[in-house]
């Protein structure tokens, strides 16, 4: 279990049960028909797969359809030793007794949550496989080890995300894995949006927010020169955070923005040089 | 007692040498830091950024300096003769010069400097829509100007960082104009134009001056601006001369033209022939434009005066068109040449079949170059495979024929020498692949062993406490791990491994010291590898020598032939690659990597260039990857990502940003893949 990074604060204190968001709704601002989407396979029990490269949006897009399902959400984050004990459970010993530990999917199942499993091709090949029988027409979680056959809750939803391209090479999602979700593809907004979310996550000014993405944009033309990661909405974010709370201009996409993406020193030269002629302190 | 002619001669080198040591000395560039080329790739980078592709930076070729009768007879007055290379775009191309003059450099940071001046030729270059450009000198000069306003306001509003380098550069350049008496009524007010635009911010637009959204506009100002000075100046009567044009203002040049290679399908016998003199070589101080054949150059029917008397002076192109570059003996000097050359404002291409007889080397080579088809030799002695043509989507059967060469044996102290200079990259080498010796691996939950597992057998306690039958995976060992893998190496040693990464360095030279410093580390893991070198010219000859095979074990002979390698002809890497693979599937080995050293794009003497090549070697690639081996490729190519990506996939190639790092990165390459 301490493999399980449980990414929402009120798990400690209700062991067994599972949280509900809060009242306040995250912030998402949709780029096409995402949300209706999701509705809808919410509605009609079908899994979905988030793609998409890091820092888009894809977990706080699941966070905001948790809330306005109003349905609890778990997250897990899976990593290459995640096994599937981690995901259904397994035996405890505790006060000289055997007591069975149901795992984040068992919970999720039974309460009728929906299940986000984040970055699920590093999660080792038996732990996927678990979740097949989850994403057809029976629903339902077989536990070998306490015999059990869990029929999954109305409310029930499985979520995964992963990075295309980004992950390990010889790592990838089986075709029969796949087949079972609806995909939805995700990218960074377009130049106007994206300033509108970096202007409502961080505070800053509108013309920063729009020099920034202006900024971010012409990084992201570097990634077919040898650039391997692009600058994310996330990065934005902080970088604006860092210059709406008195960090000068310039600094602040130097240790925030460009610092991050690459140990290169030509290429950090490069975007240096675009950060000068970008921005003004 | 010396005779006075040796005196005479002796005198004369003597007070050669020291003019000579006197103008080095005073046009000496102390810092390399204030050049181009120091900062050349970085700026690349931010041109691609900027405009979503890759824009190439090239040196501006100084101006040919005016022969001696333009300046008796020709009218062109002092402050209009260009003394230094200026910025320039030929629309997909920016050229900026080496070096800035001091009084520049005090304006601007160099690097701030090359910035900007690259920025606003991409800018122009971007603008460039229209073919036919005005005749007409001044309204020419005009558009141009309209133009580059248009492109700095839009890089003023675009990138407000740069406005204060952009006043910056305009103040430095009002103060280099020349003085209003130099100049005649037409030429003062298009001056008066100019300066007006220096003293005004960037960002604003002086009148009569307007915003050009589009080339046309700046085009239909710049006629309507032309007839109303040319009827305020009663322009026929005054000539206009031109403008003096400075850094700002730069240069216009002629679309670039496609770069298609001249084809010649003949069989050419003379280049299968080696050559019996040596090829000379010497640099040339810059380079004359290609211009295009004018079609009354040459005559159909030989004139009058054919009759050569002497052998005229040994020039580049004499004036009467009776001695090619072909025809000279064979021991004129090559530098005496590329002096000559340089000279020259532009040049004519001409392609012959002769084998040249010297090489002039400019900074900045021509994009064109021949093709030859050669004529068929057989397949004797030479191992043949297949070639894949993209254009018609099949293999030619009788592609490539690869002939295995007699390794060559070099100096046997340079292995120790290298070792002895670079103890500290050897060390790094070591370093990195030394963590890959087979080392012992605990394995858990084991039927048998020699510890017992207690996380195991904490949960096989709790779940027979909970019902469910015992597990018998309670222990765990330790045991040495195998590994199954072979490496081979190809190494590209191509006659592009001939350029120069530092001062004293090839490209061929730093392949060299990484094989040697990896063959080393190598050779303590235990692993079976080996070693090809591949070059070549044409199909028939795809030339491979054996460094070392996967048998070979003696370390002296592999030193000797690493050291024996030197540059050789082209690249058609897609042959040498399937012969390295069929070496690979010949071992028993379970794991097998190919690793492929190169310093460009595949290329050879006939049609294996541009994308054949490319294609045939992305399927050189795709074929040993059936046959379960594991390609990567190391290049120094910086625009390798735009092809590499496509012939080894995403993330089975690495770039090198400075060869000189190749060692490490070799082996970072090795230590990864054998992880895995």
């Amino acid at each position: 279990m301490e493999d399980l990074l449980i990414k929402l604060p009120a798990l400690e204190n209700t062991r067994q049960d599972v949280p509900h968001p809060q009242a306040e709704e995250p912030y998402y601002l949709p780029f096409g028909d995402e949300v209706s989407i999701f509705m809808q396979c919410h509605r009609r029990h079908l899994a979905v797969m988030l793609k998409g490269p890091t820092g888009c949006g894809k977990t706080r897009f699941v966070e905001h359809m948790a809330w306005r399902l109003k349905r609890p959400l778990i997250i897990v984050s899976c990593h290459d030793d995640l096994t599937a004990a981690d995901l259904v459970g397994r035996f405890l010993i505790r006060d000289n007794a055997t007591v069975w530990q149901d795992g984040p999917l068992t919970r999720a199942v039974r309460t009728g949550a929906i299940c986000y499993l984040d970055e699920v091709v590093e999660a080792r090949q038996d732990a996927v496989v678990v979740i097949h029988p989850l994403t057809d027409y029976r629903r339902v979680l077989p536990v070998d080890k306490t015999g059990e056959l869990i029929e999954a809750t109305p409310g029930f939803q499985l979520v995964i995300s992963y990075n295309p391209g980004y992950q390990h090479v010889t790592k990838d999602l089986k075709p029969s894995t796949r087949q079972r979700f609806v995909a939805l593809d995700f990218d960074f907004p377009p130049p106007e949006r994206e300033a509108e979310i970096v202007i409502h996550e961080s505070g800053a000014e509108p013309v920063l927010a729009h020099d920034l993405v202006a900024l971010a944009g012409r990084i992201r033309g570097l990634a077919d020169r040898g650039l391997a990661e692009v600058p994310s909405t996330r990065l934005l974010v902080a970088t604006a955070r860092l210059i709406a709370n008195g960090i000068a201009p310039r600094l602040a996409c130097h240790v925030a923005l460009v610092s991050p993406l690459s140990d290169d020193p030509v290429l950090v030269a490069a975007m240096l040089d675009l950060v000068d002629a970008t921005l003004v302190d | 007692m010396a005779e006075p002619e040796g005196l005479i001669i002796d005198a004369a080198r003597q007070a050669t040498a020291f003019v000579s040591r006197l103008w080095d000395h005073d046009n000496n560039v102390p810092d390399n830091s204030c050049t181009l080329s120091a900062c050349r790739q970085r700026l690349e980078f931010l041109l691609s950024a900027v405009h979503g592709h890759a824009v190439s930076l090239r040196v501006a070729q100084p101006p040919a300096p005016p022969s001696a009768l333009s300046r008796l007879f020709g009218r062109i007055p002092r402050h209009l003769i260009e003394t230094r290379p200026l910025p320039a775009n030929d629309g997909a191309t920016i050229f900026l010069p080496m070096q800035l003059d001091p009084g520049e450099q005090s304006a601007l940071s160099p690097h701030h400097f090359f910035r900007l001046l690259a920025l606003q030729q991409a800018g122009r270059a971007r603008r460039r829509e229209i073919q036919t450009l005005p005749i007409d000198t001044l309204t020419l000069d005009l558009f141009q100007l309209s133009e580059a306003v248009a492109a700095d306001h839009a890089l003023a509003l675009h990138f407000a960082g740069l406005r204060l380098d952009l006043a910056a550069l305009r103040r430095a350049m009002l103060s280099q104009r020349p003085p209003p008496s130099l100049l005649n009524a037409v030429e003062q007010a298009v001056e008066e134009l100019y300066c007006g635009v220096l003293k005004a911010s960037p960002d604003d637009i002086p009148p009569p001056l307007a915003l050009a959204r589009k080339p046309e506009d700046s085009l239909d100002w710049a006629v309507e601006m032309s007839m109303k000075i040319s009827t305020r100046t009663r322009m026929p009567t005054v000539r206009y001369r031109g403008c003096a044009k400075d850094l700002w203002w730069g240069k216009m040049l002629p679309p670039s033209s496609g770069n298609q290679p001249i084809r010649y399908e003949e069989a050419l016998r003379d280049m299968m022939q080696p050559s019996a003199n040596p090829r000379r070589s010497a640099n040339l101080s810059r380079r004359p434009q290609a211009r295009e054949k004018t079609p009354d150059e040459d005559d159909e029917t030989q004139g009058m005066w054919m009759v050569q008397k002497d052998d005229p002076q040994q020039h580049v192109e004499d004036p009467a068109g009776l001695q090619r570059p072909a025809d000279r003996d064979d021991d004129a000097d090559a530098g005496d040449l590329a002096d000559s050359l340089s000279e020259l404002p532009e040049a004519q291409l001409i392609s012959s079949s002769k084998t040249v007889r010297e090489l002039l080397l400019a900074d900045d080579p021509l994009d064109q170059r021949t093709t030859l088809v050669l004529p068929g030799k057989g397949a004797a002695h030479g191992i043949v495979y297949p070639e894949w043509d993209f254009r018609v989507s099949r293999y030619h059967k009788e592609g490539a024929i690869v002939r295995l060469q007699p390794p060559l044996l070099g100096d046997v102290g340079w292995a120790e020498s290298v070792v002895a200079r670079r103890p500290a990259l050897l060390r790094q080498v070591q370093l990195r692949l030394e963590g890959l010796r087979p080392r012992r691996i605990r394995y858990h939950r084991q039927p048998e062993g020699e510890e017992i597992d207690i996380n195991a057998c904490v949960n096989a306690f709790a779940e027979r406490r909970a019902g469910l039958p015992p597990q018998d995976r309670l222990y765990q060992s330790v045991k040495a791990a195998r590994r199954d893998i072979a490496v081979a190496l190809l190494i590209d040693i191509s006659g592009s491994t001939d350029g120069w990464v530092s001062q004293e360095l090839r490209i061929i030279d730093v392949e060299k010291e990484a094989l040697l410093l990896v063959y080393l580390a190598l050779t303590k893991l235990g692993d079976p590898f080996c070693i090809y070198a591949f070059s070549g010219e044409s199909a028939q000859n795809v030339s491979l020598w054996p460094l070392k095979n996967f048998e070979e074990n003696d370390r002296i002979l592999v030193q000797r032939r690493i050291a024996a390698l030197e540059p050789q002809l082209y690249t058609r890497a897609g042959a040498a690659i399937r012969h390295t693979t069929s070496l690979l599937t010949a071992t028993s080995a379970q794991y097998r990597l190919l690793i492929l050293l190169s310093d460009g794009k595949p290329n050879d003497v006939d049609r294996y260039e541009g994308r054949y090549g490319v294609e045939d070697m992305r399927q050189a690639v795709a074929e040993a990857r059936l046959q379960a081996i594991h390609p990567f490729c190391i290049t120094v190519d910086r625009h390798a990502p735009q092809y590499l990506a496509r012939v080894f996939g995403a993330r089975h190639y690495a770039v090198l940003q400075q060869a000189e790092t190749l060692p490490v990165v070799l082996a970072d390459v090795l230590r990864r893949l054998i992880r895995q």
